[in-house]
């Protein structure tokens, strides 16, 4: 007993000891973590005003702001132009001929009009020369109506007797280029000088011949002359995916540009501008323009390689325009015809140059100030759930402060693989941006604010992921529904909110 | 996740079968053995003359939960991890401590009327306090923490010092006051200086401010808080620049031949540490609100690295070098005993710890049996920090002038250790002369 008692403390630590190891064969290895964390997270958030979006968005050249601030919606066609060939045909080849030591040859190498004075780029000048005396002959041709560098044409051949008569000789194809022809009443001064053994004699008439003339600048006194220009279009991308609705503009505005480089009074004639709406519809464009026609501006002489610019302008006073887009016309096409020196004027001296064009565009230009009621417009695009396994359900929370007259209602649809609309994200449209309100002046005196919330169950996660398409609807109204015009402006902000409330299951 | 509470619980529970306790109910009963000198210098034993021969303590308490807590067991037998029933138990701040105490050499000495002792020992220390807000955010989310500043900062301390200690106990007519210096000399330490980390979901779109003022020092008398460079030598020496002082005061009055009761407060003291230190303070506020779509327009690319770097500036750890303090945890116990007979003495106990502003306590009852001039064994039971399965044996045998004893104030803990929050285990040895 007291042996036992003696070693009763070891006893109980050994026990102790035991006891606690044998335990360790109950430890509960874990199998499975039950771990379903809500997180609330934000996702995204921008406070950006007109002037930023435009700034930093190139595919929003379309929009420009005005000095005072006022967005300017402008759609711009690509130009179409005419040049000197349309105007003045390729020089032909055309003979020189000397029949006399001096005298005068004819020169009109265009039928349409005089040249005075001809600039040339390339080409050549060659003659034959034949003689009947008997012995050598010295001659020298001479053209004092083509200069360079204020020295005449200038050239020496001797044609030489062989024994036989008449003796030819031939002045081998001279460069041209950097002469300047200078023509009076569409002849040219020409000359020749022979000598015999040191005295004047006559040889045979000289032919020459200018081959592969082309100029940098002819002047002159040309004929009236029309030109067509090709057909050209403006797309008005503002109807783009357009289903319904109505927008109106106060001032819309349309402006027939021709940039001119010729040098000759001209007149642009209209022969068609229509445009062609979203359902089809083809409307005649009307002006109170005269016959169409409005004078085209071009340089005078002293601004010889500079252009002119002429704006025409149609507006709601002198067109039908805001009857033309308000009816949503998606393509205005235009014909125009230009007529160079339409009064004919004789003894008008014009020019042309090698680079001179003529070349025109339209540009539709739309003050945004106005009005839109339920302006539709849907988009269609590919619908994935991609990285959203471990998302169990959860809740979409936007917040918008809208600084902008003009508020959105969406719909989200969703589409199976049949292509049919089998869902959409919203019961009913839902106004996620409302306008700002605005005063008489059509400005900004209240922001628009909204707080939309998403909820997505687990049960709806589950079906979206075998949706396939999402339509985006997109409804578009001015304050009020569209009942009074509003002036968007570059200054006006746009302020976005986004979290989300997500239960996930990271297993 | 697994692994760690595993190596955790093992840990402690394998020292739980070798090593000794701390909150120390069962030990401030037995009286006599030196040890109980421990919970009260007041205390002196019948033997003049006590030499104790190295022996161990180790106690570990958690207030939150034990391990199987933790674990849910399906129909399947599934074992799965669920914390959704323990976050509901949490307190705002939860308590995980660990202690290990190497007793190296004790001796007392002295006379009926007073005793001298000097003491000498090895003690760790490892304490960590969570927020329960820390656990539900990670376990469940910040979904519920909307609109609420959260506080997610964990505090902790881990150190180890040696401890010197001269004590002095005079017996006066009914009362009986003691005394003990002890020279401290800290060997490591590493812990939270500031706490505060604070995260807030905003209702407006669930923004995330963060916000820290947060600091961790270091210290080592072996030149890093590394263990590759660690010298034992050093956790040897009496005195090193990481020193400190600490008092344990006590009182016995005998308030009738049989109703004795006690009053002590120990450790009162504290290290300052100087060697090696390291402090690291993290101090900034951040706001994430979800990409901005503006930055994505203006500089075309996503800002998630200019996220990442500016999350990374919030938690760069500036570094200082500049000594601090820390106090050891202070306990106090007060007590009385009835004496029944010349073999069973009842008692009760009531104690209270305070570590790093954190308060811990528990009260415990105890009945010990004298069986002869050899065996002293004895029971408690005690509620400790909210656990009330707390059941404790002890025994002391005593050979002549040896003396060996084991004691536990949870002895449940050694049958369902993954059930327990609580445990510590005592073992020494004593020569002991009258």
């Amino acid at each position: 007993m007291r042996k036992f008692i003696g070693r009763f403390p070891a006893v109980l630590l050994l026990l102790c000891g035991m006891a606690a190891c044998s335990q360790f064969e109950d430890f509960k290895e874990v199998d499975e973590v039950d771990f379903q964390p809500s997180i609330a997270i934000p996702i995204l958030h921008s406070d950006l005003s007109i002037q930023e979006i435009i700034d930093e968005d190139d595919d929003l050249s379309f929009l420009e702001v005005l000095p005072d601030g006022q967005l300017l919606l402008t759609y711009e066609s690509d130009p179409t132009a005419v040049g000197p060939t349309e105007l003045l045909p390729i020089l032909p080849d055309f003979p020189v001929v000397i029949p006399e030591k001096s005298t005068t040859a004819p020169f009109k190498p265009f039928t349409q009009g005089s040249v005075t004075l001809m600039e040339l780029s390339s080409g050549t000048l060659e003659f034959q020369l034949r003689s009947s005396e008997l012995q050598d002959v010295m001659v020298t041709v001479r053209i004092p109506s083509l200069k360079r560098g204020g020295i005449p044409f200038e050239e020496r051949v001797t044609i030489q007797y062989t024994g036989t008569s008449p003796a030819e000789a031939n002045i081998a194809p001279v460069d041209v280029a950097g002469y300047v022809l200078e023509s009076v009443n569409d002849e040219i001064q020409v000359a020749y000088e022979a000598q015999m053994a040191g005295q004047p004699v006559d040889i045979e008439p000289i032919v020459g011949e200018a081959r592969n003339w082309t100029f940098s600048t002819i002047q002159g006194d040309f004929d009236a002359q029309t030109v067509s220009l090709q057909r050209d279009s403006v797309r008005l991308e503002l109807f783009d995916n357009w289903t319904q609705g109505t927008v109106s503009f106060e001032d819309p505005q349309l402006a027939l540009y021709i940039e001119n480089s010729f040098g000759f009074p001209a007149v642009a004639n209209i022969r068609r501008l229509q445009a062609i709406t979203v359902d089809g519809q083809v409307i005649d464009f009307e002006s109170s323009l005269p016959g169409n026609r409005f004078e085209v501006g071009h340089p005078e002489l002293s601004d010889m390689g500079m252009s002119r610019t002429t704006r025409y302008l149609f507006n709601k006073d002198n067109s039908n325009i805001d009857d033309v887009l308000n009816a949503r016309a998606q393509w205005l096409v235009y014909e125009l015809d230009v007529t160079f020196n339409p009064e004919d004027q004789n003894g008008q001296t014009g020019f042309v140059r090698s680079d001179s064009e003529l070349s025109t565009y339209v540009d539709v230009e739309l003050p945004i100030y106005g009005a839109a009621s339920g302006f539709e417009i849907e988009e269609s695009a590919k619908f994935e759930l991609t990285d959203t396994e471990d998302i169990i359900e959860g809740e979409l929370k936007i917040l918008t402060d809208n600084g902008i007259p003009l508020g959105v209602d969406l719909q989200f649809y969703f589409t199976n693989d049949q292509d049919q609309i089998v869902d959409s994200l919203f019961e009913d449209r839902t106004l996620v941006l409302p306008a700002a309100q605005v005063d008489l002046n059509g400005d900004i005196s209240q922001v628009g604010q909204a707080t939309t919330l998403v909820p997505v169950s687990a049960e709806r996660l589950d079906r979206m992921r075998s949706y396939k398409d999402i339509i985006t609807s997109a409804r578009l109204s001015t304050t009020d529904n569209g009942s009074r015009s509003v002036r968007v402006k570059a200054d006006q902000e746009l302020n976005i909110r986004m979290g989300a409330t997500l239960t996930v299951d990271p297993q | 996740m697994r692994k760690p509470i595993y190596i955790l619980y093992a840990f402690c529970f394998l020292l739980s079968s070798n090593l000794v306790t701390a909150q120390e109910m069962g030990l401030h009963f037995m009286t006599d053995i030196f040890q109980a000198n421990k919970t009260n210098p007041a205390f002196m034993t019948e033997q003049r003359i006590v030499y104790t021969l190295p022996g161990f303590a180790f106690n570990f308490h958690h207030t939150a939960s034990s391990y199987n807590d933790l674990i849910r067991t399906d129909a399947n037998g599934q074992n799965i991890l669920d914390l959704d029933g323990v976050i509901g138990k949490l307190k705002n701040h939860n308590i995980v401590r660990l202690g290990f105490d190497m007793e190296l050499a004790n001796t007392t000495f002295g006379t009926k009327i007073w005793r001298g002792s000097v003491t000498h020992a090895l003690r760790s220390r490892v304490f960590a306090a969570y927020p329960k807000s820390l656990v539900d955010l990670g376990w469940n989310g910040n979904e519920s923490f909307i609109g609420r500043s959260v506080n997610i900062a964990p505090e902790f301390q881990a150190m180890a010092y040696s401890e010197l200690g001269l004590g002095f106990a005079m017996k006066l007519p009914k009362i009986t006051v003691g005394g003990r210096v002890k020279i401290l000399s800290g060997i490591f330490d590493i812990s939270t200086g500031y706490a505060e980390a604070a995260v807030r979901t905003d209702e407006e779109f669930y923004q995330l401010h963060l916000s820290t003022f947060y600091s961790i020092n270091s210290s080592s008398i072996a030149g890093s808080t590394s263990f590759d460079n660690f010298e034992p030598e050093f956790a040897m020496r009496v005195l090193s620049r990481n020193w400190g002082l600490a008092f344990d005061l006590g009182a016995t009055m005998e308030l009738s031949d049989k109703v004795t009761v006690a009053a002590s407060l120990i450790d009162l003291g504290g290290i300052n540490w100087n060697a090696n230190v390291t402090n690291q303070t993290s101090q900034g506020a951040y706001t994430y609100e979800g990409l901005n779509i503006a930055n994505i327009l203006r500089d075309d690319e996503l800002e998630v690295e200019q996220s990442l770097d500016t999350l990374e500036q919030i938690f760069d750890f500036q570094e200082s070098n500049n000594g601090y303090f820390t106090p050891l945890p202070g306990k106090m116990y007060v007590s009385t005993t009835y004496e029944i007979n010349k073999v069973f003495t009842a008692g009760g106990m009531l104690y209270v710890e305070q570590f790093r502003q954190r308060t811990l306590g528990g009260f415990g009852l105890n009945m010990t049996a004298r069986v002869g001039k050899i065996l002293t064994a004895g029971m408690t039971y005690s509620v400790f920090s909210r656990t009330y399965d707390n059941l404790g044996l002890n025994a002391a045998v005593k050979l002549g002038p040896f003396q060996m004893f084991v004691l536990t104030d949870n002895i449940i803990a050694m049958v369902r250790p993954f059930d327990s929050r609580n445990t510590n285990l005592r073992f020494g040895m004593n020569l002991a002369f009258k």
